[in-house]
């Protein structure tokens, strides 16, 4: 199959550009490929990033013909205009991950109630409800390929408050987990201040059972606070957790 | 250009984010140590883990216990297993999973009920299991990784991710002091001091073209561990999964699984139209164990009776609706890649589809004891990276059961040798001499070489073609020829063309090569030297099992820096 692949190049200090390709490359090929063929073939210094190859780790996520999604994953097109995701750049298509966790790690609670709270599995049990566990399970089916993080409007890595759809799903894993305490006033203050319930965030998640509409919707419904009244477009339907999955 | 270097210090440094590594920097943070973490990617926790299917062996149906779970292992692994490690398995296994829910992580549990299970986790029973033991999770591998990260992230640990250890460090005496890495997002180098390195680098996969595993898995931990003088074992047995993507390019040699998984109606075909497995399991046909189901596919391709694109064929119509169900549930992310691979109709088993064999699994490495010492004061290693566990062969879901007994255990070996340990004498002129060797090639400009990726490559081939699942003596020897032949007269031509050390591929492959074909060299002079065929060592030469092969080979590093070889009998006395 012919095609024209368009990807920039650039880093943080200088000007972006768009360097195009043409190639024919077999129809099978996903985007990852085409990145790996640049690189080999055309260009030494293309900086992208990946590990696992099967949608599992999040770390090959970028913008294909402007939707976000995971290149590993993401069939080739005629033509392609592959971008970083809009989060702070190292180089070309690959975004500052590692700054995107920390800035998540700087809300999450503190140590201390961690610590071997529960002997057993059974005490475990009698602690939690089915609800609890079937929200828990679908909310770690995140890949962390921060798509979610890169589409909120409110989202900004220097902002020493909000942590973001990302760092939101977080805490709300650990408020749905019975090991974890619940979530602070002072979190849900920072959440409901910051997060406009917009939901452009779950729009492209590529988690099947996606996990950040459950967690907005958990947040919405939350008996401490309504985050705010629209919490998801018209787009973006939320579903009820599914017990047949 | 001029590569410029940061020195840290920390008591503890756990190199590898897999279960393993993350287990054990835990524990030693929470028992006191400044404990930092060097990952080769970027995933909060990742490795084979996060790609993993999740399943982990425990003994818990009624009736079961470690030392049925034991005899099973040993049985796997062809009893050339280190007893006294695969005790603390069988038998510590249920303990340490359940303490996994004091990690930020709820297990699943109550799923599958249609299965008929009667506990609150999911119970299956796999081939060379005497009971079920299998736990699954809906989530494969994920939750477990969500966990340990949120733990990790919650105690403070630095994370160095997307850092390359490329040498370790020792002191006059011998002792461990530290290591060099090479951060690839920051396109500098690390010196770290440290007390105390846990190595939990994981497998080889990335070693072969065809491979379960990620691409960060190239098994450059077993050439740092080797140069640092750690004793090796068992580098011969590589495991394969008879069922994986042939395509495409990125997701080749990617998981699918093995015929159990999908149901006792499923065939497989040659390009012949023949069914096959017979000739190699007349018993059990489809249902036999990884390492014939992967020979199998492998000779069956390999001599010229596989499909035209070099594929076998599985035919799984007449499937039972209640196990594609349970493929769904419990593989969602295998189904979901079926689907987008074959279309929606092979994807749900309604058509045929083609797969192939592919390296998953390494049963091989760092020689350790129970404690996870490796012999090198201040030296542990656990999980994938070490030998023992598993001998020749390796059950479904051990691995786990694995890395969650043993991974916390070797951070609290770490920490109780740094808290009595004198400090070694860290000589940082030392350490920037090392650095100075290892950047030295990449600095290098040659007429006429050969870039980093075009070695790997090469090395791929060299080690897929010779040590897959089904080997002879001479297309071993050529491998040893062949890798010896790139490492003395094309890695010397290596150069780097990237000018840029910001998010350079190309400067790390160009680390990884030297690292690479020190470790197939490994896997090639062991299989070399087992004149047999056991467990997933199979030579077309020595077709059958030996008694007098009831023994370890295991490679030591001599006084001239070479590989040295030797058997070395069974560790661990058999406990009544
Ligand atoms: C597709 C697949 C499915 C599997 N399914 C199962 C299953 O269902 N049940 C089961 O029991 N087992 C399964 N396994 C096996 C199991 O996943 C692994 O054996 C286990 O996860 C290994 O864990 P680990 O922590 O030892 O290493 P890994 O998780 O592989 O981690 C290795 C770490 O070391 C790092 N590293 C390596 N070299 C360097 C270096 N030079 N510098 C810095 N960092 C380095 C890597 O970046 C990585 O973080 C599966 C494996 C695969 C690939
Ligand atoms: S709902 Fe809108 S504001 Fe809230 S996290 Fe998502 S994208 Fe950001
Ligand atoms: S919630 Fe979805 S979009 Fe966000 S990081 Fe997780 S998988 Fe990606
Ligand atoms: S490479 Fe891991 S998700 Fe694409």
């Amino acid at each position: 199959m012919k095609v024209k692949v368009n990807i920039y190049k650039g880093t943080p200090d200088s000007k972006g550009k768009y360097v195009t390709y043409n190639m024919d490359v077999p129809a099978t090929d996903m985007v990852l490929d085409i990145l790996e063929k640049i690189y080999h073939e055309y260009d030494p210094s293309l900086s992208y990033r990946y590990a696992c190859g099967i949608a599992r780790c999040g770390e090959c996520a970028m913008v294909i013909n402007d939707v976000p999604c995971l290149a590993c994953e993401r069939q080739i097109e005629p033509e392609m205009t592959i971008r970083p995701l809009d989060l702070p750049l190292i180089k070309d298509t690959v975004i500052n991950r590692r700054q995107v966790f920390d800035h998540i790690k700087e809300i999450l609670p503190e140590p201390g109630d961690i610590d071997d709270i529960y002997d057993s599995f059974e005490e475990m049990d009698e602690a939690t409800s089915h609800r609890k566990i079937e929200n828990s399970i679908r909310l770690t089916t995140c890949f962390e390929c921060m798509i979610c993080q890169s589409m909120c409007p409110r989202y900004r890595s220097d902002d020493q408050g909000f942590p973001g759809p990302l760092g939101l799903l977080f805490l709300t894993q650990m408020n749905e987990n019975p090991a974890q305490r619940p979530l602070s006033e002072k979190d849900l203050d920072m959440l409901a201040a910051s997060c406009v319930g917009c939901g452009k965030c779950a729009r492209f998640c590529p988690a099947e059972k996606k996990p950040l509409h459950l967690a907005l919707e958990l947040l919405k419904h939350h008996p401490a606070k309504a985050v705010t009244a629209h919490m998801v477009d018209g787009k973006t339907t939320v579903q009820e957790v599914d017990e047949s999955v | 250009m001029k590569i410029p270097y940061e020195k840290l210090t920390f008591d503890i440094v756990v190199l590898g984010g897999g279960a393993a590594g993350s287990l054990a920097a835990i524990r030693a943070k929470k028992l006191g140590a400044n404990v930092a973490f060097v990952t080769k990617e970027s995933a909060l926790v990742g490795g084979a883990t996060i790609m993993a299917g999740g399943g982990t062996s425990l003994t818990q149906s009624p009736g079961d216990n470690g030392d049925v779970f034991f005899k099973d292992i040993m049985k796997s692994g062809q009893q050339i297993n280190d007893k006294g490690l695969v005790h603390m398995v069988a038998d510590n296994c249920m303990k340490a999973f359940y303490d996994l829910e004091n990690c930020d992580l709820l297990l699943d549990r109550d799923n599958l009920k249609h299965q008929g299970s009667a506990s609150m986790h999911t119970v299956k029973q796999g081939e060379g299991h005497a009971y079920p033991r299998a736990y699954l999770d809906r989530r494969e591998a994920l939750g477990f990784c969500h966990g340990l990260a949120k733990t990790i992230e919650r105690l403070q640990i630095p994370r160095f991710t997307e850092t390359i250890a490329v040498k370790i460090l020792k002191d006059k005496d011998g002792k461990l002091c530290g290591l060099i890495c090479y951060s690839v997002i920051e396109g500098k180098y690390l010196i770290i001091e440290c007390k105390a390195l846990v190595m939990a680098t994981g497998g080889l996969g990335a070693l072969y073209e065809e491979t379960t595993n990620s691409t960060v898995l190239s098994g450059t931990g077993f050439a740092l561990a080797f140069d640092a003088g750690t004793e090796l074992k068992d580098m011969e047995m590589v495991q394969f999964m008879p069922l994986c993507f042939p395509y495409p390019k990125i997701r080749r040699g990617k998981i699918i699984g093995m015929c159990s998984l999908l149901g006792p109606s499923v065939k497989l075909y040659n390009g012949l139209g023949e069914r096959y497995m017979h000739k190699y399991d007349p018993e059990r046909k489809e249902f036999t164990t990884r390492d014939i189901g992967a020979r199998g596919n492998y000779t069956e391709i390999k001599e010229g009776r596989g499909n035209p694109d070099g594929t076998i064929t599985v035919d799984n119509r007449g499937f039972d609706p209640a196990i594609l169900n349970r493929w769904k549930t419990a593989n969602p992310f295998r189904y979901r890649q079926c689907v987008q691979t074959y279309g929606k109709k092979a994807g749900n088993w309604e058509e045929p589809f083609e797969a192939i064999p592919a390296q998953h699994f390494f049963m091989g490495g760092i020689k350790i004891n129970t404690k996870m010492e490796t012999g090198i004061p201040g030296l542990f290693a656990v999980g994938e990276c070490t030998a023992g566990v598993h001998g020749a062969n390796r059950l479904s879901g051990v691995a786990f059961a694995e890395i969650f007994s043993l991974g916390p255990i070797a951070g609290q070996s770490a920490f109780d040798y740094f808290k009595d340990a004198q400090a070694p004498k860290f000589d940082e002129k030392a350490a920037e001499a090392a650095v100075k060797a290892v950047e030295k090639p990449l600095e290098r400009h040659v007429a006429k070489g050969y870039r980093p990726y075009e070695i790997k490559q090469m090395i791929q081939h060299v080690v897929s073609m010779n040590l897959g699942p089904v080997r002879v003596g001479p297309e071993i020897e050529s491998a040893i020829k062949e890798l010896e032949n790139i490492k003395d007269n094309i890695i010397p031509k290596m150069y780097v063309s990237d000018g840029d050390p910001r998010y350079s591929r190309e400067r790390l492959d160009a680390l990884e090569v030297p690292l690479m074909v020190e470790t197939a060299l490994m896997v090639a002079k062991s299989a070399a030297m087992r004149t047999e065929s056991r467990g997933s060592h199979y030579r077309t030469d020595y077709p059958d099992k030996d008694p007098a092969w009831l023994k370890n080979v295991v490679i030591s590093r001599g006084k001239d820096g070479g590989m040295e070889l030797r058997t070395e009998a069974v560790a661990g006395e058999v406990q009544a």
